[in-house]
Formats: structure tokens, sequence, C-alpha cells
């Protein structure tokens, strides 16, 4: 097979690939797919991550945030300081995963705000 | 959502020719730092996009790693059992063939993989149940046909050696604890270093490469060759264990006599078929065979039909891109090669080489290549064939899965 040829078909492969890939991406809800962030963690599993704050809600020497995703993640700081947060901070999180009600949720030991 | 995707096929391939052209850098590296990284990128785009990303890259290290494999003579775990034909034809001036040959195995692969895939997500799962089992005994046989079929006694002798001293290497390798990229080292002495030092103590000027398109291989061949390219790909996805490098042997063995030419187009090919397969067999058995695509899984748990087929897409696509990618490169590294002094250079790739392996493995790395260098060296000094050396990893899976 001559270069030439083997290039029309990778044309072809290409181009059949984008139609197909056209009618596709329209038949697919992307709510489907939450990002699987804790459900490939095993809880008592150490955690870091960062993301948005999308939700922040004070609580007696608790702070329980949502982490903006495709699937948003709760957070639960436990603290006896008062901590600022703000909806929109954008935050690097560690800390321990754990079931609470049959939801995994962050058991957070260190919070930072990034911006 | 389609825009978002599209850039990442783009810049999915960009990182396959990234991945596919540096000895060492693996995309399943690439592919753990994404998923690590995942919560950040999944504030600016979508999962789907992130996962596209991921396949359009290790579609394209499929067709670019033949690139590293034949000039560098640096191969990975992929390519392991084409460095040897693939550098006598770079030896002959042949170079940019043989990566044309290992391109039309890879495209037509692919092509002939996602056309069988409506058949494939049928007979996939019936094949995985019926056959699980077995593996180890099917890897046993063929070790054993593969020292029987050394023509004299002596040379049976030699490679039942060989066999030996790379099982015993695979095991005390893969089984090391603390050890990062255990297959870095091992592979690269036994196919990369020691081809390399071969050819600098036979002091082998390296010929004029010249970008023609002279080999032809008939219809039949390159049928045969697909089709065996295409078998063999998908069974390294169904079961477990088995990598491209040993289903290039078992290939082999099943197609019996075939020429260098038609032999790079089927090694070309497995690779692509096994990543595609790995594809169809997260849906159909919920299994990720290959480490990209195990990250895939981990960033969308399971994938449904739609997703599937997005994913096909995907990856015809990036192959379309990557096969230009590659007959391009190929052509600046023809060009380069006719510049370089290729004693300078092959000391300049063990160099690099060693220099990767102490950088992942450190000097316990360092050792293991010095003693699959060793290794690697004997086929060419008793004259057996080097696909004996894959006993590396034939053994430990066979032991994993017979004990």
């Amino acid at each position: 097979m001559k270069e030439t040829a083997l290039l029309k078909i990778a044309m072809i492969c290409s181009l059949v690939g984008l139609v197909a890939l056209f009618f596709i991406s329209q038949q697919i809800e992307l709510k489907d797919y939450e990002p699987d962030f804790l459900n490939n963690k095993n809880v008592g599993d150490s955690v870091k991550l960062s993301g948005k704050i999308s939700k922040v809600t004070a609580g007696n020497n608790v702070v329980f945030i949502e982490l903006s995703q495709q699937a948003p993640i709760s957070v639960v700081v436990f603290t006896d300081k008062d901590i600022n947060l703000n909806e929109n901070d954008f935050v690097e999180i560690s800390g321990k995963v754990q079931n609470y009600n049959g939801k995994e949720e962050i058991i957070a030991d260190k919070i930072k705000v990034v911006s | 959502m389609i825009v978002e995707i599209i850039v990442a096929i783009i810049l999915g391939c960009l990182m396959g020719v990234i991945t596919g052209l540096t000895p060492g850098l693996h995309i399943n590296l690439v592919s753990l730092i994404l998923l690590s990284i995942s919560p950040i990128l999944l504030g600016y785009t979508n999962v789907l996009a992130v996962a596209s990303f991921i396949i359009a890259m290790s579609i394209t290290h499929t067709f670019t790693d033949f690139i590293s494999a034949t000039y560098l003579g640096a191969p990975s775990d992929d390519t392991a059992m084409a460095v040897m034909p693939a550098h006598r034809l770079l030896l002959q001036g042949m170079g940019h063939e043989a990566i044309r040959l290992a391109t039309i195995g890879s495209l037509l692969c692919l092509i002939v993989t996602v056309a069988l895939s409506p058949i494939l997500i049928f007979i996939v799962p019936i094949i995985f149940n019926s056959l699980k089992n077995y593996v180890g005994w099917l890897l046993l046989a063929l070790v054993i046909f593969m020292i029987l079929r050394e023509q004299s006694l002596d040379k049976k002798f030699w490679a039942f050696g060989i066999v030996v001293l790379s099982g015993v290497l695979g095991i005390i390798v893969l089984n090391m604890p603390n050890l990062k990229d255990p297959l870095l080292p091992m592979l690269s002495g036994l196919f990369g270093v020691s081809v390399l030092l071969l050819s600098l103590s036979q002091k082998v000027k390296l010929p004029p490469q010249k970008v023609t398109e002279h080999v032809k291989v008939g219809m039949k061949d390159k049928i045969k060759s697909i089709g065996s390219g295409v078998f063999s790909g998908s069974l390294v996805s169904i079961f477990p264990g088995l990598g491209p490098a040993q289903a290039a042997v078992l290939a082999s063995q099943i197609v019996g006599e075939i020429n260098t030419f038609s032999y790079l187009i089927m090694v070309g090919g497995i690779n692509t078929v096994s990543m595609i397969l790995s594809l169809i067999t997260l849906f159909t058995i919920e299994k990720a065979r290959n480490g990209s695509i195990i990250v895939v899984q981990q960033l969308l748990k399971n994938i449904d039909m739609n997703t599937l087929i997005l994913f096909l897409s995907v990856a015809m696509i990036a192959g379309g891109i990557a096969t230009f990618l590659t007959m391009y490169i190929s052509r600046i590294f023809s060009k380069i090669m006719n510049k370089v002094n290729y004693s300078f250079l092959s000391s300049l790739i063990i160099s690099f080489v060693c220099f990767m392996v102490f950088y992942f493995s450190g000097f316990l790395g360092l050792f293991i290549l010095f003693v699959a260098t060793a290794i690697g060296l004997l086929p060419n000094i008793v004259n057996v064939s080097r696909s004996n050396s894959m006993a590396c990893l034939l053994i430990p899976i066979i032991l994993l899965n017979l004990l």
C-alpha cells in the first residue's frame, strides 16, 4: 500500500469518526457521567483535592462545604475557630473519606484557600 | 460538548506523539497524572473530554511508539517484539518503510476492529467466561513451543536457558517492592540496550535512510497479518495478564512463517487492537485491561452503548490523525538519521535510557538494566530467537495463573 493511499484511508477514517462523533454527542447526557472521585475511594482513605466552593453552610463548630464539580463533593470541616470561606473561593482540601447516611463525604484535616 | 471533545482529541494526539517518542514515558503515567488532577480539570471541562483525551493519546501512542522502537531501538512493552525486525530494516536504510508497515497495521486493524465491534460486543463475554481459567496453560504451551521450534538440540538447550534466565529475572523484578516502573529497565535491557550494544560492538554503519515505497505486501499476506493482529490483539484485552508482546509471540506462532514485512504489519496492529478492545471489554465485562483505560473507568465507572460509540469515534479520529503524524515524524527522523553518526547516536540513546531508568527506578533499576542487558545479549551470541526473552513476562503470568 502506497503512503498516499494510507493517508487517504486515514483521512476517511477521521471523517467517518467525526460524523459519528457529531451524531452520538447529541445523544449523550453529560449528567450520566459524574466524575467518580469518591466512588473510587474507600472509607478511611486519605484524599487531597481542589475545587471551587459552590455552597458554604456554617454550623456550631462545623462548616459544610460543597465543592463545585460535575458531581458536587461534600466536605465537612470541624473547627473551633472562625474560618472565613466564601462561595467561589478556590480551595485545596486534605482529609479522609467517610460514609455518612449512605453518602460519602470528606472530613477535612486541612483546608487552604488558593484564590 | 463536541468542541471540547475535538480539542481534547487534538491535544491527546499531540501528547501521544510525546509519549511515543520518549523512551520510558508511558501513557499510563500521563493518565494517572490526569486522574490525580481531574478534580481541577473537571472545573473547566467535562469528564467525557478528559476521557477522550486519554483515548486519543493512547491510540496515537500505539502508532508513534514504533518510531522510537525503530530509529532509536528503544522498545516499550508494546513494541518489544517489533524492535528486531524494524531495526533490521533500519540497517538496510529502510527505517521509514518499517514505520509505514507498522502504521498500515495499526490503521487497518483499527478500522477492522471498529467495524467488527458489533460482533465483538457479543463474542467477548462468551470467550472471556469460557476461557478465563486456561490462560496459564495456553501460555505454558506457547513457551514450550517457542523452545521446541529451535532447530538443533543445542539451540533448544540455549533457548531453554534463556527462557529460564529471563523468567527468573521477570519473577524477581515484577515482585520487587518499592520499584517504580519495573518494565522499563527489564525490557530496555533485554530488547533495547543489548541490541544497541551489539550494533556498537559490530561497528554497524547505518546506511542512508531513504523514504521509499519499495516494499509491497501481497493482499493475501496483508489479510493474514491484519487478521492475526486483530485476533491476538483481542486476546490481550480479553485475558488478564496477557500483553501485546506476548500476543505478538502467540500470533507469530499461530500464523507460522511470515516475512518481516507482514510481521511488522501484524505487530503494528496488535497494540492498537488491544486498546480498542479494552474499550469494548470495559463496556461488556466491565473490565479495563489497560492502564490508561483503567483511568477512563475510574473517571466514568461504567460506560453505556452511546458512550462506547463516542469512544470508538474518538479512536477513529485519533487513528487518522496519528497516521499523518507518524508518517510525517518518520520522514523527519529519516533525515536526521542521515546526518548523525550512528555509533554516537546509539551511545547517546543508551545514556538516555540509563538516565530514564535511574530517574524512574533508581540504582536498583540500573542494576536490573545491567542484568537484563547481559541476558539480552545471549540470543545473538548463541543464535536463537530473541522472542525467548519474552519469558520475562510470560513465566510470571503463567505462575500467577497456575499456582
